[in-house]
C-alpha cells in the first residue's frame, strides 16, 4: 500500500548531501522489499535506488560536490572503508561491522521514491554531462551491475552470451558490444524479439528455453552472463554448460533464498571454468561505468 | 585375448637390443613388469631424455588400476620427469644435448584452439585425441630409463633446483602455484584444504607470495607442528563440521587439495568471503556434483572455480619461483 508522506529530514551531517530528485528507476529489487519478499521490512519504507537529481545542500566536510551539481545515488549509501574489502575496492562488498540498513541506500533510510533524499558524500555520484537526465537513473544500479562484471572478467574478442534480456540483460548486451565483444543473446521469445536484439547489438539470437538448442550450444561463449533465475535445475546447467574451456559463468539475478545449484566438480576442474556471482559494485565502478556510458552512448531502453 | 605386452607404438625387444627399459603396467591389478622397448624414430620437433628421476602422482595410481577410464595395457605411468637430454629432433632450436630438463602431464597442444591461444595450452581441445595431448598413454611416460617427447611440452630446469626432489613440482607443484597466481595477492587469507602432495606444495607458496595461511587437515593434533614449520600461520581441522562454520567467511582464498563426498565440500566454500574465491584442485571421482548456494554466491561476489595443471609458460614461472624461493616438496 502506498500513500503520500511528508516529512523533515533529520540535520544534515557533515559528511551528507542533500539532492532535490529529478528522476528515480524501478528496479525489480525494490518490488522485492516493498512486498517484504526477502526480508520483514519495517515499514513505512520509501524504495527507489536509481536516483538523479540536484544537489541542494552540501555538509561542511563535503569537498568532492557542491551546490548545483547534477548527482546521483545508486544502492549503495554507506561503506567503513576500513574492512579489507573497503580497501580492495569493494565497497559495495564492505564487511566492516556496517549493518545491512546503513549499507544499503534504502531499507531503514528513505530512498528515492520522493522529492529529495540525504545521504552521505561518498556514494554520490557526479553524471556526465552528455548523460540525459531521464534514461540515466537505470544505469545506477542496473548498468552498474552489468559493467561491473564485464569489465572485470572481458576483453575485446570474447564471445559472451547473455541469457535473460530485460532491465539487466538489454544493458549487458550494449555493454559487451561496445567492449569488441562477440554477444549472443539468449532469451525466451527467439522469433518476436530478434530484430529487436539485432538492433541492440547482438550478433546472434537463441533461445533460453529450447534446452536441446542450449546443449548445441554447449562450451561456446567465454563469458556468460545469466540475468534470470530459474529453479528449473535442467535449465540452469545447461546455461552453466554453454561456458567454454577456461571460461567464466556468472550468475547476477538473485535467487530466492537458499535455492541451490548443483555443479560438475570434475567438468570445472578439467575445463578451468570459474561460477562466479557479481553484485552491483563500487562507488569507482559506478563512476567508470558512467563514463563509459557517456562516451559509447549507452543508455536503457524506457517504458 | 591379444597379448598386453604388444604395444601400438613402441616395439617390445629383448634387452640387447631395446633403447631403454620401462617399468610398465599389464593389467589393472596392476601388475608391472620389466620391459625393455624401442622407440620410434625421432620426430624433428622431439627430444629424448635420459631419465635421473620420476615423481610419482596420485593420477597416475589411478591411470594404471583402470579407475578413471579403460587404459590401453601395457601401460608406462609417470609424468613428473627430470633427465639429461641425449637427442635432439632436427627442428628443434630451444634444447640441446646435455640439458637438464623434464616433462609434466602434458605432452603436446594444437596452439591453434581458443584456449591454446590464451596461452591455456593445458586445457588444449583442438580437435586432438586425450591420447595425444597427455604424456602417456598410449604413449610411454617416466617410468623407464628413457623418453622421447615434442620439445614444445620440455622444460628446461633452472640450475638452482636439484634432481631428485624437483620432478614433483612439474606436476603437483604448477597444479597449486598456477591458482595461487591467478588469485592470491600479499596479505590475503589463504586456506589450504588437505595437506597432502598438492597441499604441502599449496602451503609453501602461498606463503612466499605474501599469504596468511591456514592449513585444513584432517589430523590437527599430530600435524599442527609440522605444517606450522611448513609455513601455515594457522591449522585447523578439515573435518569437524562445527569448527569448519566458525570459520565461515573467513579466507578470501581456498584451495581444496582433496575431494569429499558429502558436507565438507559446501562447508569448505562457506570458509570464503565476501569477494574471495574458491577453487578446487583435487579431481573427483566423475560426475561428483558440488552443490552451491547461489544467493550467497550473487550476495557475496564469490567466485568458484577449478583449475587445471598449467601451461608450459607456467612451468617455467613455478620453477624460476621455486628456485627463487627455495620450495621443494617433502620427499620420501
Amino acid at each position: 500500500t502506498m500513500v503520500e508522506y511528508p516529512f523533515n529530514f533529520p540535520e544534515l551531517k557533515p559528511y551528507e548531501v542533500r539532492l532535490r530528485i529529478a528522476y528515480t528507476g524501478l528496479c525489480h529489487s525494490d518490488v522485492h522489499t516493498a512486498k517484504s519478499e526477502w526480508w520483514d521490512v519495517k515499514y513505512p519504507i520509501v524504495p527507489g535506488h536509481e536516483v538523479l537529481g540536484i544537489i541542494t545542500h552540501v555538509g561542511a566536510d563535503v569537498q568532492t560536490l557542491k551546490v548545483g551539481d547534477r548527482a546521483g545515488f545508486g544502492p549503495i549509501r554507506f561503506s567503513c572503508d576500513t574492512c579489507n574489502l573497503c580497501l580492495r575496492g569493494n565497497t559495495h562488498l564492505c564487511k566492516g561491522n556496517v549493518a545491512p540498513e546503513v549499507h544499503y541506500l534504502n531499507g531503514k533510510y528513505f530512498g528515492g521514491f520522493a522529492t529529495h533524499i540525504q545521504a552521505p558524500a561518498k556514494t554520490c555520484i557526479k553524471i556526465p554531462e552528455s548523460l540525459p537526465d531521464d534514461r540515466t537513473p537505470p544505469l545506477l544500479c542496473a548498468g552498474l551491475t552489468v559493467y561491473s562484471p564485464l569489465k572485470r572478467y572481458v576483453k575485446a574478442g570474447d564471445s559472451v552470451g547473455v541469457i535473460g534480456i530485460g532491465g539487466l540483460g538489454h544493458l549487458a548486451i550494449k555493454y559487451a558490444k561496445a567492449l569488441g565483444c562477440r554477444v549472443t543473446a539468449y532469451t525466451s521469445k527467439v522469433a518476436e524479439k530478434r530484430d529487436e536484439l539485432i538492433k541492440m547489438g547482438a550478433d546472434e539470437v537463441r533461445s533460453s528455453v529450447d534446452l536441446d538448442d542450449l546443449k548445441a550450444g554447449a562450451e561456446s561463449q567465454n563469458f556468460v552472463m545469466n540475468c534470470l533465475y530459474t529453479n528449473n535445475k535442467d535449465q540452469m546447467n545447461a546455461f552453466f554448460g554453454l561456458t567454454e574451456r577456461g571460461g567464466t559463468f556468472c550468475q547476477l539475478a538473485v535467487p530466492p533464498k537458499g535455492e541451490g545449484m548443483n555443479i560438475n566438480l570434475s567438468r570445472l576442474v578439467m575445463a578451468q571454468i570459474q561460477l562466479v556471482g557479481s553484485l552491483s559494485g563500487s562507488i569507482k565502478d559506478t563512476e567508470e561505468m558512467l563514463e563509459f556510458s557517456a562516451k559509447h552512448n549507452i543508455l536503457p531502453d524506457c517504458e | 585375448m591379444e597379448s598386453t605386452l604388444k604395444h601400438s607404438i613402441y616395439q617390445h625387444t629383448d634387452i640387447q637390443a631395446a633403447d631403454a627399459v620401462a617399468k610398465a603396467f599389464i593389467d589393472k591389478t596392476p601388475t608391472m613388469v620389466e620391459y625393455p622397448f624401442k622407440f620410434p624414430e625421432l620426430k624433428p620437433y622431439e627430444v629424448r631424455l635420459r631419465i635421473l628421476y620420476t615423481g610419482l602422482c596420485h593420477s597416475d595410481v589411478h591411470t594404471v588400476k583402470s579407475e578413471w577410464y579403460p587404459a590401453q595395457y601395457p601401460v608406462v605411468p609417470g609424468h613428473e620427469i627430470l633427465g639429461i637430454i641425449t637427442h635432439v629432433g632436427s627442428e628443434v632450436q630451444n634444447f640441446k644435448v646435455g640439458d637438464r630438463a623434464g616433462f609434466g602431464p602434458q605432452r603436446f597442444y594444437c596452439e591453434n584452439c581458443k584456449a591454446c591461444k590464451r596461452g591455456a595450452i593445458q586445457l588444449c581441445n583442438g580437435n586432438l585425441a586425450p591420447e595425444t595431448l597427455f604424456l602417456y598413454d598410449p604413449y610411454f611416460g617416466g617410468y623407464a630409463t628413457q623418453i622421447q617427447g615434442p620439445a614444445k611440452a620440455c622444460v628446461k630446469i633452472p640450475e638452482a633446483l636439484p634432481n631428485d626432489r624437483t620432478p614433483p613440482l612439474l606436476c603437483a607443484g604448477v597444479t597449486v602455484y598456477n591458482p595461487i597466481k591467478r588469485y592470491v595477492k600479499a596479505g590475503d587469507n589463504v586456506g589450504i584444504v588437505g595437506i597432502g602432495g598438492l597441499g604441502h606444495l599449496a602451503v609453501k607458496y602461498a606463503k612466499a607470495v605474501g599469504a596468511h595461511v591456514t592449513a585444513y587437515t584432517s589430523k590437527v593434533a599430530e600435524k599442527k607442528d609440522e605444517l606450522t614449520k611448513l609455513g601455515a600461520d594457522e591449522v585447523r581441522s578439515s573435518v569437524d563440521l562445527e569448527d569448519l562454520k566458525t570459520g565461515a567467511g573467513t579466507q578470501d582464498f581456498v584451495l581444496t587439495c582433496v575431494y569429499v563426498a558429502g558436507n565438507q565440500m559446501e562447508a569448505y566454500v562457506n570458509l570464503v568471503a565476501n569477494g574471495g574465491t574458491y577453487c578446487q584442485v583435487a579431481l573427483p571421482a566423475h560426475g561428483e556434483k558440488l552443490n552451491l548456494d547461489i544467493g550467497r554466491i550473487v550476495m557475496g561476489q564469490i567466485q568458484v572455480a577449478g583449475s587445471l595443471t598449467g601451461s608450459i609458460k607456467d612451468l617455467d614461472e613455478m620453477l624460476e619461483f621455486s628456485a627463487k624461493h627455495n620450495i621443494l616438496p617433502d620427499c620420501e
